[in-house]
């Protein structure tokens, strides 16, 4: 997903104004140049800077404002791209519940599913990595993984 | 200084250090000989794990791991023409084009040789210089390092590949990040939107997780998987031959570990930057630069010193300043932080047995990469093979667990999500990654600095240039700035007098 130079310049000059804007609501300290606000209100002012820079060399290049990459015009890549984050999600929301082994098991299965290693492989396959992993952060790295519905055979 | 000496050798020389020391460099060469995973990424990997290690061990698994996988780029980058971390590939043609004419195993070992001598190299400077320079770090005030910040990151903005615009705004948005949070200053809890979980800031591990692990999963996602197809000759003795190649290429071997070391402490720009360099410098300076792409030697062994000697020279800043040199010494620093090793002169006074065991460390990992890059090579058919659909689910895996075990927080999590995701689109507008993750490791001293330097000259700017070093750095950043208005100036100039 490429931007035009001229868009992208305009979106970072949005974005380091409205950085300024925010930084210019922080309080101000007594008898001090250096408040809170200093600080940011420069970063935002070089984001301006460069957004007009950028914006000014993109400037009349005939380039169309957006231009997809191959991978988006493929629904199967689009999918994928999709997957990877929202196994990041369900991660995230189904660990303390499920527990690691199941939440592992089903987040590598759903992605090698999706990336096209053959299916008779993929659970052995995820199994065996989810216990490795267990093993390697929960035993050796006293990292302590969530049991979840396992809590009964707990080690 | 003796006693200091051999506590530091009883610290690595222990049994459990060692078998860290042994298993990241297995990790490493994995990592670094598969396609698409690089060196940045094994650190960023290694995070989690060192959060849960003593301090001396963690640290031996970051130096162990990322000059086992800078070597280890180079053997898919010779057999399979694809570069295993992006160091190895500004010699990658030619050592492809070595192995089709049979030269597999001289170029294979000259990429390990020449790594190995070029990763010596940049510890002995890193032995060297770093002691002298904390030395003279002591004296140095909040002038200086507001300065010295300046410099580092305005080197990473212009010694970053693409448009220096590019690299600014990056490096801006990593000041940004950074002012996240109320440990600033006047610690004022600046753009938390009410947000309790953003009160501390965002935190550096998830973010560079996000951005050079998730980031690259998900260009994986997208990109069409070829199974690699591995040459079926055999590789025999790659150590033969070598002794004649470092009598024919001495000067070779020594100028690509000396610019690769000075490009590795120069902030932003690492291994993959000192390899282009070198590689570029050694066809100017050879003989033969004709056959240079043809499939020789000469490039491979000069930029297979640099990368390996930049990674010990971005340890130099990075310890004596607390400075990054690259983007994994960026993580690095995270990490010292963690474990309490904060980088700084005063580390050099207080603990010096801590660096003396950093500087054994790297001298043991370039040592063992020896024997176990060998073996590496014998075995690479097999390794090349694991396929990437089933290695992809499980590095995503890793990097959940590890962003989620260090605070058992969904919140980073979805911290990791969220600068994957912007790391994925940053790079496919060609913004470059790294001048963000070193802004966001030194903004936070950046502002310190400034508003201290600030409150010391009571306003008045002139104050900055007081004191002379304090001066010549200054003028040093602003004459950077200037360069490309300078340059730009003196071109037509030239083209006239011609």
């Amino acid at each position: 997903m490429k931007l035009n130079d001229a868009l992208s310049g305009l979106l970072i000059l949005i974005f380091g104004t409205a950085v300024v804007v925010n930084a210019r609501t922080f309080p101000s300290m007594a008898s001090q140049s250096t408040g809170p606000s200093l600080f940011p209100t420069l970063i935002g002012g070089g984001l301006i800077l460069c957004g007009l820079a950028l914006a000014w060399s993109g400037r009349g290049r005939g380039a169309p404002w957006f231009q997809a990459d191959d991978w988006v015009r493929r629904p199967r890549m689009v999918l994928n791209f999709g997957l990877v984050f929202a196994d990041l999600v369900f991660y995230a929301i189904a660990v303390g519940r499920l527990g690691f082994f199941i939440t592992a098991v089903i987040f590598l299965s759903v992605l090698m599913l999706a990336f096209g290693v053959r299916r008779p492989r993929i659970v052995p396959l995820a199994l065996a990595v989810t216990m490795v992993i267990h093993y390697a952060f929960y035993s050796l790295l006293r990292v302590p993984l969530p049991w979840g519905v396992l809590e009964g055979i707990a080690w | 200084m003796v006693g200091h000496v051999i506590l530091a050798f009883e610290q690595v020389f222990d049994p459990f250090v060692l078998s860290v020391v042994m298993a990241s460099a297995l990790f490493g060469l994995f990592v670094g000989s598969i396609p698409g995973l690089s060196a940045t990424m094994a650190t960023a990997l290694l995070v989690p794990v060192t959060f849960f290690l003593p301090p001396i061990p963690a640290v031996a698994c970051m130096v162990t791991a990322t000059a086992m996988a800078i070597f280890a780029g180079d053997v898919p980058g010779a057999l399979l023409r694809m570069p295993g971390t992006p160091a190895s590939a500004a010699y990658c043609h030619d050592a492809y084009l070595m192995t089709r004419k049979g030269q597999a195993e001289t170029v294979l070992g000259a990429g390990l040789v020449y790594s190995a001598l070029g990763g010596l190299f940049g510890t002995i400077v890193l032995v060297v210089a770093a002691p002298s320079l904390a030395n003279a770090a002591l004296r140095f005030s909040s002038f200086e390092y507001f300065w010295l910040v300046m410099l580092g990151l305005t080197s990473a903005v212009f010694v970053s590949p693409g448009h220096p615009i590019r690299g600014l705004v990056s490096l801006m948005l990593g000041l940004l990040i950074a002012t996240v949070g109320f440990e600033n200053p006047a610690a004022y809890p600046r753009f938390t939107f009410g947000s309790v979980d953003l009160m501390s800031g965002l935190q550096l591990i998830p973010v560079m997780i996000g951005m050079f692990a998730v980031s690259e999963v998900a260009r994986y996602a997208v990109s069409a998987d070829t199974p690699i197809e591995v040459p079926k000759q055999d590789i025999g003795g790659i150590f033969k031959g070598q002794g004649t190649l470092l009598k024919t290429y001495p000067l070779p071997a020594l100028r690509g570990s000396v610019v690769g070391t000075l490009i590795g402490a120069l902030p932003g720009a690492g291994a993959d930057i000192a390899a282009w360099i070198s590689y570029a410098m050694s066809k100017r300076f050879s003989k033969t630069p004709e056959k240079f792409g043809t499939g020789y030697i000469e490039g491979v062994i000069e930029a297979g010193a640099a990368n390996n000697s930049a990674l010990a020279g971005a340890w130099i800043p990075a310890l004596v300043f607390g400075i990054p040199g690259d983007s994994i010494t960026a993580i690095v620093i995270g990490v010292l932080y963690l474990k309490g090793l904060n980088p700084g002169p005063a580390i050099f006074i207080e603990h010096p047995e801590n660096i003396y065991a950093v500087f054994i460390i790297f001298f043991l990992a370039n040592l063992l990469m020896l024997p176990l890059g060998w073996a590496l090579i014998k075995l690479a058919k097999n390794i090349l093979h694991v396929p990437r659909a089933v290695l992809m689910p499980v590095i995503l895996l890793f990097c959940v667990v590890g962003a989620f075990a260090m605070n058992n927080s969904v919140f980073d999590v979805g911290v990791m999500l969220a600068f994957g995701l912007l790391a994925f689109f940053m790079e496919a507008n060609e913004f470059p990654i790294a001048p963000t993750i070193l802004g966001m490791v030194l903004g936070g001293m950046l502002e310190q600095n400034f508003v201290t330097s600030m409150i010391k000259a009571g306003g008045h700017a002139a104050a900055f240039f007081d004191r002379p070093i304090a001066a010549g750095l200054g003028v040093a950043a602003i004459l950077i700035w200037l360069s490309p208005l300078i340059i730009a100036r003196l071109r037509p100039l030239r083209i006239t007098n011609h």
